[in-house]
């Protein structure tokens, strides 16, 4: 699984969005969910505070996994999303990397927004989480058996791990 | 596609066993299956080849769903009474075996690429005990 971490935190997103956008929150529910950092609950959380701070949310897409462009696709041509993803301006999007990127490329006409960045691959239990053990190159990690927590990675890379709420 | 991989060539992975070694194989039936690097179809078909070509004898044949969660590989309760491990998974999948059982080798019959971000292939670092 890709390990997913983020550059931004709640506030940061605050700036890049205002009341009169009309938002989609997007999640992954693979990688970006064992990283808890997307996923249902997560997707559910943010919404939910984006809501409660006066924002206009005005749907909520989870998607089984967010790095795959017939899937994302979909969501642009479905007769049940066609239309609500036609009226957004922006998409807020938990996801690694390539989720985001991809996603972006879909959806041209709206602000797409990053939150997920990936660093590397993870393997995960209920026990420890998700555990970074092969790294990508050029981070200054060396790859580990027992992997690092994604807070120790955070902290390594200058990054933050988990909900953004 | 969330991790990219490719197989190692089958000729690489034979010169790894020897005659009458016990061996286990397991495949991950997501990434590397997808990318025709792993899976059910593979592992039945690597198994043959082996047990033809070498003489090991297979003990047992574990699909996981995702080779990186270890949980599903301590949920297939794996034997630990063999001389090697064979990996048709990532290397974030190796890693999995490799942590259970520190003590036993684990070939990886799997190369991993690295992680695509569009067009972009972002590399990874190979595991030292892995030949990249």
């Amino acid at each position: 699984m890709i390990v997913v971490l983020r550059d931004i935190d709640y506030e940061q997103l605050k700036e890049q969005i205002t009341t009169d956008d009309r938002i989609i929150v997007w999640s992954c529910n693979d990688c970006t969910k064992y990283c808890d950092l997307g996923g249902r609950k997560n997707l559910n959380a943010l919404a939910d505070a984006l809501e409660k701070d006066g924002y206009n949310v005005i749907h909520r897409e989870l998607i089984g996994v967010g790095c795959q462009p017939p899937l994302i696709r979909l969501r642009s041509q479905h007769p049940a999303t066609k239309d609500i993803f036609g009226s957004a301006s922006v998409i807020v999007v938990l996801s690694c990397t390539d989720g985001f990127l991809k996603t972006q490329r879909v959806f041209k006409k709206q602000k797409v927004i990053q939150i997920g960045v990936s660093v590397g691959l993870g393997a995960y239990s209920k026990k420890e989480g998700m555990r970074l053990v092969i790294p990508m190159d050029g981070i200054g990690l060396e790859p580990s058996i027992e992997g690092y927590s994604l807070d120790e990675v955070a902290k390594k890379l200058g990054k933050k791990s988990g909900p953004l709420v | 596609m969330v991790c990219a991989v490719e197989a190692i060539p089958y000729e690489k992975i034979k010169s790894q066993f020897t005659q009458g070694e016990r061996v286990s194989i397991v495949t991950c039936n997501t990434c590397t299956r997808s990318q025709e690097a792993g899976g059910a179809k593979l592992m039945e078909e690597m198994s043959e080849l082996l047990v033809k070509d070498v003489g090991i004898e297979v003990v047992e044949e574990i699909v996981l769903t995702t080779g990186c969660n270890a949980d599903y590989y301590d949920q297939a309760n794996p034997r630990d009474d063999v001389d090697k491990i064979l990996c048709l998974g990532c290397w974030a999948g190796w890693t999995v075996i490799k942590r259970k059982f520190p003590d036993i080798p684990v070939i990886a019959g799997v190369r991993t690429l690295g992680i695509p971000e569009l067009s972009e292939m972002k590399a990874v670092v190979p595991p030292k005990e892995i030949e990249g």
